[in-house]
């Protein structure tokens, strides 16, 4: 165990805290499918991990083989120093929040948040002091006596949540818990359960394919796909530095167009030759994606350095605080975002004519097989 | 990484998988030993003779040499085809009204369509006879012919089979989709058009569900063809006549697989059939309301008031007849007919009898379904065994109750069985019953869990709840309405049933329905239509019941479901 722990830091994956939960080597089937392949993980106490990745990646099937509700076929689950691997959930720490919340209809809300406490045998009046305690926590006081189908989506959601902590777990797991609400409402509801993580210090997972609920709420993002983790990091490393083409391409929004190394510090794309910082890491002639995100082209102003582009503006999509433009620059088909100000400022319009700037050491190099 | 390969895992059992893997064995024991033992037995001795040696086929070459058993099983498919070809498109057009057009009084004519599934299927035999027998009043319209033969045996059978078509079309046809229809209106295709290419597609496969269940129902059928057969043999009263009778068990065992054989196929073709049914109607179809219109509504309506009529009619005959004192001669009402104890030993003890056997079919056979279903459904461990126990449930629906009564006969009554101190007991009675309808109340039941949400007890098993716990306080509460309906499903078919209780009852505890064959038999059809009278208003009082502690149910549970 110890040499696995040290293992997983040197590969960039550790976290800052000594682990809560151990994730080792996993591998789960459904028959000779592979959901979950050969994974392993490290999770610090008190972290807020969020696993990212497309539908059907086998995120939700790693939540639950953590849990013990679908237990791997292969590998350890370690959980405070003790080896899980083969305990039923109920002998297991945690709390759990389906996408379906999967309150129970038929109990008030007081009823689903103390379902827990009642089987432990405790005091009614402790019970109800700890039932009273959550619904603050969650702000749903005043709601203890209302059935869930009486509530809104929102609430639901939060007498799960209360519902989940009531037993004071180590871990606290968390589906999709907001696909089910409405842009606003979701928006609103992942600050108040990052918030609640942070008062309460539980360690935390949460799956979502949300990648700004991802970005803005994890202390580490596990970015998933094909049963497989891409790649593990803050939400500025796995945005800033995508360690593969996948998550480039999947965590936020990218250029990415084929081309060749040229030397030590350049790249050929179509008719353009980019300066490249990371080319260097190359032998020319590699066969290459560029990647180049969105925000990353600018506007050409005299202070840039980078590769000067003339540009074409095919059409403009507008975003609000920002704008997206479609740039044909120089036979590239680029994407462009820019403030709302510097929108007006250069007049962006289908037709117009700019000059546009590629800093070199922001275009992005992930090996291309021929 | 290294390549060695990762620690292999074996999950422990938390004490919720031992308590439903334990719950999923008996399931498990209980069709082992109530369903596949039995039909097992009938299937060996119809291949020994009577002191038990081996004879391969010899029992069933003399079956297809003796040409009275052959004329039975061709009398028993032409009769059941004939009632299927009448019965289907009547219900269809009966569904039709009640699902795809706005006549009124809709509640009315479905409560009286169901009037025949809450009596024995004697009890239109009887009617019948009353009506065009040999003292009936309207003999002279048969124009010489019998009623005593194939004619009563179709025209009751109709009238006995007409409501399970009627439920299975309804469903098919309600579950139309009104899209359909709106696009078809827009397209401005003709109305008859409609109903060719929508309408009766749709209800393609309800058709053929329902034509198998009735052809199944009419050739497995006892009581009809008896009371009314005459001299004309068919399977089932053949197989009585045999095991009963001659006490010649061999040549009742060939019978009984032989009867097997054309129910199981119906019942293969039948699941097919519902399969397709279900791909069908669409997740998101918006339901359909029908429009008035009157030169559609009007012959629809005075149909239904045709049909209606005939129902009512033949069990008020039936009841009439059991209320007067020398039918047709002296027509003076009386409750004598009633006085059962006059014209059988046993008297008004064989309803109580039928109360107790179906009071415990449906008290102890309700949860017991219901609980094997949700051990099979949510059991973590033993997922094989789960599975392989979901299909044995569906069997019981392809078993004539015949063929199952005559199993029990020779498993239980078998000299080395150490259970057969159940037979001639009561007991032996409900767990057939609960054996022969157990498929229906399995569904039910499969159908309520699987609307229940699955992470129930993930939740609970996270929040270190018990499973016990969890299916007191949530699943059985939000199930309690399904579970009322499969008790009232069980206790009217218990009350009702002939077919199997007819090999297995003892003296001391002879069933009302039996009761009424027994009366018929010995020349008292008077105090039978009485007795089957009895059972028709036992089962609708239980379904009164039924009603009221739905209302209470509902109106208790309204909180947690209404917004
Ligand atoms: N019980 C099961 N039996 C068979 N295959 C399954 C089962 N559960 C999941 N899978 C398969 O495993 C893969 C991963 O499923 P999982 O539910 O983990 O995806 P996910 O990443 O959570 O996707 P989503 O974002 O859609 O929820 C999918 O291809 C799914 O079809
Ligand atoms: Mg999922």
């Amino acid at each position: 165990m110890e040499g696995s722990v040290a293992r997983a830091s040197t590969k960039g994956q550790a976290c800052a805290t000594e682990p809560s939960l151990i994730v080792e080597r996993v591998t789960k089937r459904f028959g000779a499918f592979v959901a979950v392949e050969d994974v392993s993980l490290v999770v610090g106490r008190g972290e807020f991990v969020c696993f990212l990745g497309p539908s059907g990646c086998g995120k939700t099937t790693l939540l639950r083989v953590i849990a013990g509700l679908d237990p791997q076929d292969e590998g350890r689950i370690i959980q405070d120093g003790r080896d899980v691997s083969a305990l039923p959930p109920s002998a297991r720490d945690f709390g759990i929040v389906f996408q379906s919340y999967a309150l129970f209809p038929n109990m008030t809300v007081a009823a689903n948040v103390g379902y827990g406490l009642v089987s432990q045998r405790k005091p009614k009046a402790e019970i109800d002091r700890r039932v009273r305690e959550l619904l603050d926590l969650v702000g749903l006081a005043d709601q203890a006596w209302k059935y869930p189908a009486q509530l809104s989506g929102g609430q639901q959601q939060r007498v799960a949540l209360a519902r989940a902590l009531a037993l004071d777990p180590g871990l606290l797991l968390l589906d999709e818990p907001l696909s089910a609400l409405d842009a606003l409402v979701r928006a609103h509801l992942r600050e108040e359960i990052k918030s609640l993580q942070r008062r309460l210090g539980i360690t935390t997972i949460m799956v979502t394919h949300d990648q700004d609920e991802a970005l803005s709420t994890a202390d580490r993002v596990v970015v998933m796909n094909r049963g497989r983790i891409e790649q593990v990091g803050t939400p500025e490393e796995v945005y800033r530095h995508p360690r593969t083409l996948f998550v480039a391409g999947f965590v936020g929004r990218m250029n990415s167009l084929p081309g060749i190394v040229l030397d030590s510090a350049h790249v050929q794309v179509g008719a353009v030759q980019l300066a490249c910082r990371s080319a260097a890491e190359r032998a020319a002639g590699d066969a290459v994606h560029i990647c180049l995100r969105p925000e990353d082209l600018l506007p050409a102003a005299p202070a840039e350095i980078g590769t000067r582009l003339p540009a074409t503006v095919r059409g403009v999509e507008y975003l609000g605080s920002i704008a997206r433009a479609m740039l044909d620059a120089a036979g590239l088909p680029l994407v462009m975002e820019v403030q709302d100000s510097a929108l007006r400022r250069l007049a962006l319009r289908p037709g117009a004519a700019i000059e546009i700037v590629i800093p070199p050491d922001r275009v992005l190099l992930f090996d291309r097989a021929e | 990484m290294a390549v060695v390969a990762a620690a292999r895992v074996r999950p422990i059992w938390s004490a919720d998988d031992k308590l439903l893997f334990a719950v999923v064995a008996a399931a498990g024991l209980f069709f082992t030993v109530f369903l596949l033992f039995p039909l097992a037995t009938l299937f060996l001795e119809s291949f020994r003779d009577q002191r038990g040696a081996f004879v391969g086929f010899a029992n069933y070459l003399r079956y297809f040499e003796t040409p009275s058993l052959l004329d039975s099983l061709w009398n028993s498919v032409w009769t059941a085809v004939v009632t299927t070809v009448i019965v289907i498109p009547t219900a269809f057009i009966f569904a039709y009204a009640m699902t795809r057009s706005a006549v009124p009084g809709k509640a009315l004519f479905r409560a009286t369509a169901l009037i025949p599934i809450l009596a024995p299927s004697l009890l239109p035999a009887l009617a019948l006879i009353y009506v065009f027998g040999n003292q009936g009043m309207l003999r002279h319209l048969l124009f010489g012919h019998s009623i005593y033969g194939p004619l009563g045996i179709v025209v009751a059978q109709v009238f006995y089979t007409f409501p399970h078509a009627f439920l299975i079309l309804a469903t098919a046809l309600s579950g139309a989709d009104a899209r359909l229809y709106e696009a078809a209106e827009a397209l401005r295709a003709s109305r008859l058009r409609v109903l060719r290419t929508v309408t009766l597609p749709m209800a393609r496969y309800g058709m053929v569900s329902a034509s198998f269940v009735v052809f199944t129902l009419v050739l497995t059928d006892f009581g009809i063809p008896k009371v009314i057969g005459g001299s004309f043999p068919v399977l089932a009263t053949e197989v009585y006549k045999q095991v009963v009778g001659q006490q010649n068990f061999q040549m009742g065992a060939v019978v009984g697989v032989v009867l097997l054989l054309p129910a199981v196929i119906a019942f293969a073709a039948d699941q097919w059939a519902q399969r397709r049914q279900v791909a069908v109607v669409g997740a998101r179809a918006v339901p359909f309301v029908p429009k008035r219109r009157p030169l559609r509504d009007g012959p629809l309506f005075l149909f239904c008031v045709l049909v209606s009529a005939l129902m009512i009619g033949l069990v008020g005959v039936a009841v009439w007849g059991s209320l007067v004192t020398f039918w047709p001669w002296n027509l003076t009402l009386t409750l004598r007919n009633y006085a059962f104890g006059t014209f059988i030993s046993e008297g008004w003890g064989t309803w109580w009898t039928s109360v107790r056997l179906s009071f415990c079919t449906a008290v102890i056979g309700a949860p017991l379904i219901f609980v094997f279903a949700y051990a099979m459904e949510r059991a973590r461990k033993g997922a094989v065994v789960a599975s392989f126990l979901r299909f044995l449930a569906i069997i019981p629906l392809a078993v004539p109750g015949l063929v199952l009564g005559i199993a029990y006969i020779f498993f239980f009554n078998a000299p080395a069985n150490p259970l057969g101190f159940l037979y001639g007991t009561l007991t032996i009675l409900v767990l057939n019953s609960i054996v022969h309808f157990y498929t229906v109340g399995h569904l039910a039941s499969l159908t309520q869990l699987k609307s229940l949400d699955p992470e129930f007890e993930s939740v609970s098993a996270s929040l270190k709840v018990p499973i016990l716990r969890t299916f007191a306080r949530v699943i059985l509460p939000m199930s309690l309405p399904v579970l009322l309906d499969v008790a009232v499903y069980l206790f009217v078919n218990a009350m009702t049933t002939v077919s199997a209780v007819v090999f297995l009852y003892a003296p001391g505890i002879m069933p009302a329905s039996v009761a009424v064959v027994q009366m018929d038999e010995a020349g008292f059809a008077s105090p039978a239509a009485a007795m089957a009278t009895v059972i028709l208003l036992t089962s609708a009082a239980v379904k009164g019941v039924q009603v009221a502690v739905d209302d209470w149910l509902s109106a208790r549970t309204q909180a947690w479901k209404r917004r």
